[in-house]
């Protein structure tokens, strides 16, 4: 555990966390307000919740675009069940049994069909999209049940937001299954070398399958923990989320060329993205500039491990 | 005339029934008859112009994104500069119809040049490169308007994107077929197009082979960015305004119509002519679900099921093939007798 910290990426994305909270704090003192850290938080862990299982994704070297649509679907189905008073814990299972299905509908289509994750989660992106489009008829959808909102924000032994711990726990689990496993070692040896994988004897479908419902459940639990925070549900509400957790996984360190995952540096890169966007907010500068901070930071961290990788083998274009 | 013997070689019927390309085609003729029985106003001549308008915004951009994927690439800021190219040719392009779509188009290939340079000399992925500059260009075009509209009164811009030629033909359609046949000169006939299927099929062999990749990159980022500000500027002529998130999600419709042509997302081969064919399917589609009287909340849904519809049926044309090539080659085995 301090030794996969301790990696360089991970300790890259550490330290901009350590500079960026220093300067915010320097700049405006209420940065560091108990309001404003909790608020960080509390989005730090949606977002790392969902990035996390996009961790998975890219360490197999595929990608999930439906992240943002399962999002925005399964929060609208939790708001809607919601509004017809069904109990909250059948609300929950519910929603999040539909991420589940609606991550095997991605997987199916990828095997069964053998389409590349990229092409056949873009068809499922559209399909999702349109479906909570059609079941909210384009409206937002209210949440007047506080007990699902009190689940998101509501405070654990008074310090720390309940968001924050579904996050820790959704981290300890995905590590234990990443490190301790042999389905995720076969998730990381697919990444590597496909055909070694073949090879040893991993099954790809299976393991496919298992890494595309991961996908879809904890975008389902992000979604739902998004609508409890806000209190509110639209189809709109996951909408940029898969670039953004691909955004943050890279950022993280781990690369789309797949064979790695860092699990850890997805956490604090969430945390770094999510200080940045309250930090803007807090400096007073105009949220249009938060997609310039946003690139510029993702493009300079890839610049630098781009040179890093040339300089270790010189002479190659990686492209 | 080389491009016609190059067809007549491979057959007439090969050409078309290519499997990836296949499901295109029957997409194409089956919702066509749909059309025929079912809302015969679609063919009108002032409802074709529209559909023909929609196809060239969005194939305007796939051609450009046709030979990047065939050289194994990627650019998903495409939606930012469709918004921040026509940003800056207003602001910059005075009141001059013409000098604003020149300028919209140099901001578009500045904005490419960028992306290329952001990958080939720092060395940076594609996909994520351009997921950085799709936030930055996303952000600068708000910022340079203010997260307002800025508003088209050029007649020249309002015309090129609404008028047609002999009332007939709409200009966007006719700067589309002069894009692809642009494209098309580039790939068949140009020593770049075969550095871009070499770039794309194998891209170590190809920098072994000798290929300025960095330079092929440059061109191909360069392109899809000036092809991707004259969709943006003609986009803004015809809502006659422009703001930076005028097409939020052109990226991902235009890889989506890319794929559904039939070009493979793994590089090195691709049809400029399935991606024709897969925008103006698209936006047939979007049309015809209006003139149905559908809900604009199902017109999602349709382009995912159109997208899934026309991969299976390219994967289950090639899979009745390999069953065609396989009855053949036994027959052959049989009429050859045991070979021990």
């Amino acid at each position: 555990m301090l030794k996969s910290l301790l990696k360089s990426e991970s300790l890259a994305s550490l330290v901009a966390l350590v500079i960026v909270v220093i300067a915010f704090t320097a700049i405006n003192g209420k940065f560091l307000s108990r309001l404003n850290v909790e608020g960080i938080v509390v989005s730090a862990s949606i977002s790392a919740i969902v990035s996390l299982g996009m961790t998975f994704v890219i360490a197999m070297r595929a990608l999930d675009l439906s992240v943002g649509s399962i999002m925005g679907f399964v929060a609208v189905i939790a708001a809607v069940m919601l509004s017809y008073n069904f109990p909250l814990p059948l609300v929950i299972a519910a929603a999040l049994l539909s991420g589940v299905g609606l991550g095997l509908a991605n997987a199916l289509l990828i095997t069964w069909l053998q389409l590349p994750s990229f092409v056949a989660t873009l068809a499922s992106f559209s399909v999702i999209f349109g479906l909570s489009l059609i079941l909210t008829h384009g409206a937002t959808v209210t949440i007047h049940n506080s007990t699902l909102s009190q689940l998101v924000i509501g405070r654990v032994f008074g310090v720390v937001p309940c968001a924050a711990l579904i996050a820790a726990v959704v981290f300890i689990v995905m590590t234990i299954i990443f490190i301790l496993t042999p389905f995720g070692r076969h998730v990381a040896a697919i990444g590597g070398e496909a055909r070694a994988a073949i090879g040893a004897g991993v099954n790809i479908p299976k393991v496919t399958t298992g890494v595309f419902m991961i996908s879809g459940t904890l975008a389902g639990l992000g979604g739902m923990m998004t609508a409890g925070m806000l209190q509110n549900a639209d189809s709109t509400i996951g909408t940029g989320a898969e670039l953004m957790s691909i955004a943050v996984v890279v950022v993280g360190g781990t690369s789309l060329m797949g064979g790695r995952g860092n699990l850890p540096g997805t956490v604090l890169a969430a945390l770094l993205l999510a200080s940045i966007k309250s930090g803007l907010n807090v400096a007073n500068v105009p949220s249009l500039y938060e997609g310039l901070v946003f690139g510029g930071i993702l493009i300079i961290a890839l610049m630098i491990d781009g040179m890093r990788r040339t300089q270790r083998r010189k002479g190659m274009l990686v492209v | 005339m080389k491009i016609v013997s190059d067809l007549r070689r491979d057959g007439h019927w090969k050409f078309i029934l290519d499997s990836h390309r296949c499901g295109v085609w029957i997409l194409n003729a089956g919702i066509i008859c749909f059309l025929a029985i079912e809302t015969p106003n679609f063919f009108n001549s002032g409802n074709l112009q529209s559909v023909l308008n929609d196809a060239s915004i969005l194939g305007i951009g796939a051609a450009a994104m046709t030979l990047l994927i065939m050289a194994g690439a990627f650019d998903l800021s495409v939606s930012a500069t469709m918004g921040l190219a026509p940003i800056l040719g207003l602001l910059w392009g005075g009141s001059c119809g013409p000098i604003i779509l020149l300028v919209s188009i140099l901001a578009g290939a500045v904005l490419g040049l960028i992306n290329g340079l952001i990958i080939t000399r720092g060395h940076v992925a594609p996909f994520v490169a351009t997921l950085g500059t799709l936030f930055v260009f996303g952000s600068l075009g708000a910022i340079a308007t203010g997260g307002n509209a800025l508003f088209v009164t050029s007649p020249f811009l309002l015309g090129l994107s609404s008028g047609a030629l002999f009332d007939i033909i709409p200009y966007s359609f006719v700067i589309l077929l002069a894009v692809f046949a642009i494209c098309f000169f580039l790939l068949n006939r140009l020593h770049i197009g075969r550095w871009i299927r070499a770039a794309g099929s194998n891209i170590r062999a190809a920098h072994v082979s000798g290929i300025d990749l960095q330079w092929v990159y440059l061109v191909l980022f360069t392109l899809t960015g000036a092809l991707t500000g004259l969709a943006g500027i003609i986009l803004s002529g015809y809502l006659a305004s422009a703001i930076a998130t005028q097409a939020p999600n052109y990226n991902l419709s235009v890889i989506s119509a890319v794929v559904v042509g039939g070009t493979s997302l793994r590089g090195g081969e691709g049809s400029l002519i399935g991606t024709l064919l897969a925008a103006w399917l698209f936006a047939m589609v979007n049309n015809g679900l209006i003139l149905y009287g559908v809900d604009s909340y199902w017109q999602y849904l349709a382009i995912g099921i159109v997208l899934v519809a026309a991969l299976t049926l390219g994967v289950i044309v090639e899979y009745v093939r390999g069953r065609i090539a396989d009855i053949k080659s036994s027959r052959n085995l049989l009429r050859a007798g045991p070979s021990e």
